[in-house]
């Protein structure tokens, strides 16, 4: 079988070219793309505005057509209705009904997918807790919605088909820092439940926290991140690969005594490794904040990523 | 000559100018079906009920609903303001208010609602959550179209609910006051037996009426046994004869050898009136007809001699031709038709020849197929004489001479009459025209009778009486200083019945201008439903003027509040059709255009009927003639523009939905019962115009990318 129709998504020398009035080439947004997105993996597509990320989202989900080129999602050209069954899409905003409430909004969503009402009665408060959206929340309209709680409700109503594939644009755009970290562990556990995720963004700590492999887009291409055994370039690698600095070995201990340490640098420099640099890490400001809040809260938020998977997201 | 004549034939594009709806309709099928087979098989109502729930939501949450409360305070304010003739008036005019007010909100609110729906969503970019659900472009379609019919249906239940209930405490206040002023005497007589009658029957009527076409004027009400009818012309009078044309009738006229004749044939009586002396002055001799004409007709004078008119002395007869609209076609002094001159005191045969121009005109009405009726009119001058037709002796003869000379000639008889089974129809006799209608002179001595021909007009109610309707218009002549007495309009009112031959006692109202009268006779004088009804006016110096719609007889009474639920039913269809207009503008224009697209196309076809006489066919020569263009080259390129861009506003027109098929206040205003036919028109149209825009819509939409 082909990987157009076995893998996830798969594209070849897809292009998008906007073309003003006079029909006339106006922007090359996404140029000659041939992209390789196997299932069960989380893969990060990179890149500064304007790149071509959303564009790509578009093209895979039939927003918009591509100019040349084909696409296929789960084994089916790009846009057809049939493979929107498997699909979740958070787009880059939360584009919903703002004179709805949060459980209306999840329950129309459901509908579009056929889920009966005795399913949805259970599903839909099940998801918003998944979310973290409490109780009173989920009575509101969503014009009253702060922009994290609209990435939650956002981000609910494309798990509302406990999707194969879920794309998520910019999915930490609005949240706090505890919203990013449940983002983050949130996708962690669906890749642990074989899904796959497609995470677009230019945060750049957020694709390294939790995607297997990268691509980086810029003005419409994909960039060389490796070379292949034939010194091709290739585009597509994985984040442990891309980041490793291969010249540089760290070693973590905890608790060393000032004399130990003394004893490591002459052992390293009986070695004869000259320029060994032995210092206490510091933290990251999310895992400080975290750290705090976790002690004064007792706990982060609805959902914690420990491993308590809700029934809607197994598979 | 054959530039001309290369017109006259029906062409292909004739028949697509036609049927321009159906052949729409056929290719939006078949788009639909090459493109959206998919979606078509993935239908699923529960998709659509889900986004239809959703834009009914949306249009409640945003307070759309609000408006029917700022209607009913207008319609309350209006009706404060309103001037009605009596109290029967007054309910026609709160319920015109009333239905006014709900047509206009909810046709507002379902183009407003309808056309900024999508586009809206394209721009806020919610259409990405839903296009990337199991959603087909054609469930969101239909889905829209669902939940705004659902709007509509909110606001048509409101205002509705609203309607019943003013009116009702409306007709209960002035019927309070009817039975105050009936009891106390407070009552001028005139007005007595009409209040009279809305205190028996209520103000609130749905009822179904028997109407006639048939009326005729006689000079005298013939006897039973008589067949011979006479007509006053007097310079009021006519009889006309009507003649279905068809293009076929003309024949070869395309042949620019050829030359045409045509004529007009009858059998034209006359007697002298009772108590009329002949006068003494003689009449001069027939006026020869003109011609030919030479130019861009396509018919020329026949140089073979067709008029045998004898130049016998006796009274005129002037032969004009009316349209199928009854105005003047062809007018008798203008048009070069003769005034013929008529033996005195007896029957004869005589032949109007038509002059070229007549033919051409008549030939014009013949291509227009929903206009091909002409209407031959005799009317004379003498009113010593009394004048009848012979109804077996009138025909039309149109005569090609080729250019060997070989003459083809082809008679076209009146249509045929289904109430006489398929004989041609008879000729009817006209009394003229005046403000109200056509008029019947008073006089003290039976004369002049105006004759409604009722057919399967018995009423199904189990009542003794029959109740019968009549609305008039009375002109008075030198009553400015007469008493009141003198000013009171007397006419009698009769029935004779065709199966049972019976005569019922005479009836006589006094009526009042455009003030509808009621009056009853037995049940056993209209026995079997087929009868004549006779009206007379006694009044000397007065004149009634009436119409075939003057008189009606009441066959049943329904429920009103049934005839308000049929009225807003077809509101409810017409908003149906709406959403599907506004919805497939939406598709492919902003939402600000979509709203002035979708007006467009909801008064385009009105737009174009306004424009009347101007988009027949035949206009092109017309145009050309009136122009005063004689060069032959000149008339062929306007002809041919002229007729080229009326076939294209015509098929433009037939494209377009026909919002005059949504009746839904005329009848109840009048208190008539809503038809089930009109209903049902009302359906068609909508669906028929409705769901070909709505597949349009589907397909555009499909081919639409929908992210900016």
């Amino acid at each position: 079988m082909s990987s157009a129709q076995t893998a996830a998504i798969h594209t070849e020398h897809l292009t998008k070219v906007y073309k003003d009035f006079w029909g006339r080439d106006k922007v090359r947004a996404l140029d000659d793309l041939n992209l390789t997105i196997e299932r069960g993996e989380v893969f990060g597509l990179l890149g500064p505005n304007g790149s071509g990320k959303s564009t790509t989202i578009k093209l895979l989900l039939g927003l918009i057509f591509p100019t040349h080129g084909t696409a296929h999602v789960l084994g089916s050209p790009a846009g057809s209705t049939d493979i929107n069954e498997k699909i979740g899409f958070l787009p880059e905003e939360s584009y919903l009904y703002k004179f709805l409430n949060g459980e209306e909004t999840l329950k129309f969503y459901g509908r579009l997918f056929k889920i009966p009402s005795k399913e949805l009665k259970r599903r839909v408060p099940e998801l918003l807790d998944i979310v973290g959206l409490d109780q009173k929340s989920r009575k509101r309209k969503l014009r009253e919605y702060s922009k994290g709680m609209a990435r939650r409700i956002g981000l609910a109503q494309a798990l509302i088909n406990n999707p194969d594939l879920i794309l998520l644009d910019e999915p930490t755009t609005g949240l706090d820092p505890i919203g990013t970290r449940e983002m983050k562990d949130l996708i962690l556990s669906l890749k642990d439940q074989g899904k796959t995720v497609l995470l677009c963004s230019h945060l750049l700590a957020d694709v390294q926290d939790v995607c297997d492999r990268i691509t980086i887009f810029f003005r419409g291409k994909m960039q060389p991140l490796a070379h292949d055994a034939d010194g091709q370039p290739i585009g597509v690698a994985p984040v442990r690969d891309v980041l490793q600095v291969k010249d540089i070995t760290q070693l973590n201990a905890r608790n060393m005594t000032p004399e130990q340490i003394a004893q490591l640098k002459q052992m390293l420099s009986n070695m004869g490794v000259s320029d060994a640099l032995i210092t206490h890490p510091t933290t990251t400001l999310e895992d400080l904040f975290l750290r705090i809040v976790r002690e004064n809260t007792g706990g982060v938020g609805a959902y914690t990523g420990s491993g308590d998977k809700p029934e809607a997201l197994r598979a | 000559m054959q530039h001309i004549h290369s017109i006259l034939a029906f062409s292909v594009s004739d028949l697509l100018v036609e049927h321009a709806g159906m052949v729409l309709a056929a290719i939006i099928l078949v788009l639909t079906l090459i493109f959206g087979l998919g979606d078509l098989l993935r239908f699923s109502g529960k998709r659509i009920w889900a986004i239809s729930s959703v834009c009914f939501a949306e249009s409640i949450r945003r307070k759309v609903l609000w408006i029917t409360p700022v209607a009913i305070i207008g319609v309350m304010v209006v009706a404060q303001l309103q001037r009605p003739t009596d109290e029967q008036d007054a309910i026609r005019q709160t319920t015109k208010f009333c239905l006014f007010a709900t047509g206009m909100v909810v046709v507002i609110v379902a183009i407003l609602l309808a056309s900024t729906s999508l586009p809206k969503e394209i721009e806020n970019r919610v259409i990405f959550t839903i296009v990337t659900k199991p959603t087909t472009r054609l469930e969101i379609v239909l889905g829209k179209t669902l939940g705004f019919a659902r709007v509509a249906a909110a606001i048509l239940l409101i205002m509705g609910l609203f309607t019943a209930v003013y009116l009702q405490v409306r007709a209960w206040s002035l019927q309070r006051d009817i039975a105050l002023r009936l009891d106390t005497g407070a009552v001028d007589p005139l007005n007595r037996p009409a209040l009279e009658h809305y205190r028996a029957a209520g103000l609130l009527n749905a009822k179904t009426f028997a109407t006639t076409e048939d009326l005729q004027f006689y000079a005298t009400l013939p006897p039973v046994n008589e067949t011979r009818r006479y007509q006053y012309f007097a310079g009021e009078g006519q009889i006309i004869v009507p003649f279905d044309l068809t293009n076929d009738m003309f024949i070869g006229a395309n042949d620019p050898s050829a030359n045409y004749s045509m004529r007009v044939i009858c059998a034209i009586g006359t007697k002298l009136a009772p108590g009329a002396k002949p006068p003494t002055t003689q009449p001069t001799t027939a006026e020869a007809p003109k011609g030919p004409i030479t130019g861009p007709l396509p018919f020329v004078a026949s140089t073979q001699p067709i008029n045998n008119v004898p130049p016998d002395p006796g009274t005129f007869v002037a032969v004009s031709v009316l349209d199928t609209d009854e105005a003047v076609l062809v007018d008798s002094s203008a048009s070069g038709l003769s005034r013929l001159p008529l033996k005195r005191d007896g029957e004869q045969g005589f032949s109007a020849p038509l002059t070229p121009d007549a033919i051409t005109r008549m030939w014009i009405a013949a291509r227009s197929p929903d206009h091909n009726r002409v209407y031959i009119c005799f009317a004379g001058s003498d009113p010593n004489y009394l004048y009848f037709a012979d109804p077996n002796s009138c025909y039309l003869e149109i005569r090609k001479t080729d250019a060997a000379g070989a003459i083809t000639t082809r008679t076209v008889m009146p249509p045929a009459d289904p109430n006489r089974n398929g004989q041609p129809m008879l000729p009817i006799y006209h009394g003229g025209y005046s403000r109200y209608g056509q008029p019947l002179r008073g006089s003290a001595e039976p004369g002049k009778v105006a004759v409604y021909h009722f057919r399967h007009a018995e009423p199904d109610e189990n009542s003794d009486v029959v109740n019968f309707e009549l609305r008039l218009g009375i002109e008075r002549s030198g009553t400015d200083n007469a008493d009141e007495a003198d000013t009171i309009t007397n006419v009698v009112a009769q029935i004779r019945n065709d199966k049972t031959g019976k005569v019922s006692d005479p009836i006589t109202i006094q009526p009042e201008t455009n003030r509808t009268q009621y009056f009853t006779f037995p049940a056993a004088d209209v026995l079997g439903g087929d009868y004549e009804l006779t009206l007379r006016c006694t009044s000397p110096q007065h004149a009634v003027g009436i119409q075939p719609v003057s008189v009606q007889v009441v066959m049943n009474s329904g429920h009103f509040y049934f005839n308000l639920f049929k009225s807003l039913t077809i509101f409810w269809l017409l908003a149906v059709l709406v959403v599907s207009v506004a919805i497939f503008c939406s598709t492919f224009v902003s939402w600000p255009i979509a709203v002035v697209l979708c007006v467009v196309i909801l008064l385009g076809r009105w737009g174009v009927e306004q424009l009347g006489d101007a988009t027949k066919p035949g206009i092109g020569p017309q145009v050309a003639m009136d122009f005063g263009f004689r060069n032959a080259n000149e008339v062929h390129v306007i002809s041919e523009s002229v007729e080229t861009l009326t076939k294209l506003l015509n098929m433009l027109s037939h494209i377009l939905p026909d919002i005059s098929q949504f009746p839904a206040t005329e009848d109840i205003e009048r208190g008539v019962s809503i038809p089930l036919s009109k209903l049902w028109e009302s359906v068609t149209e909508a669906t028929f115009y409705g769901a070909p825009l709505l597949l349009m819509g589907y397909v555009i939409f499909k081919k639409k990318e929908v992210a900016p």
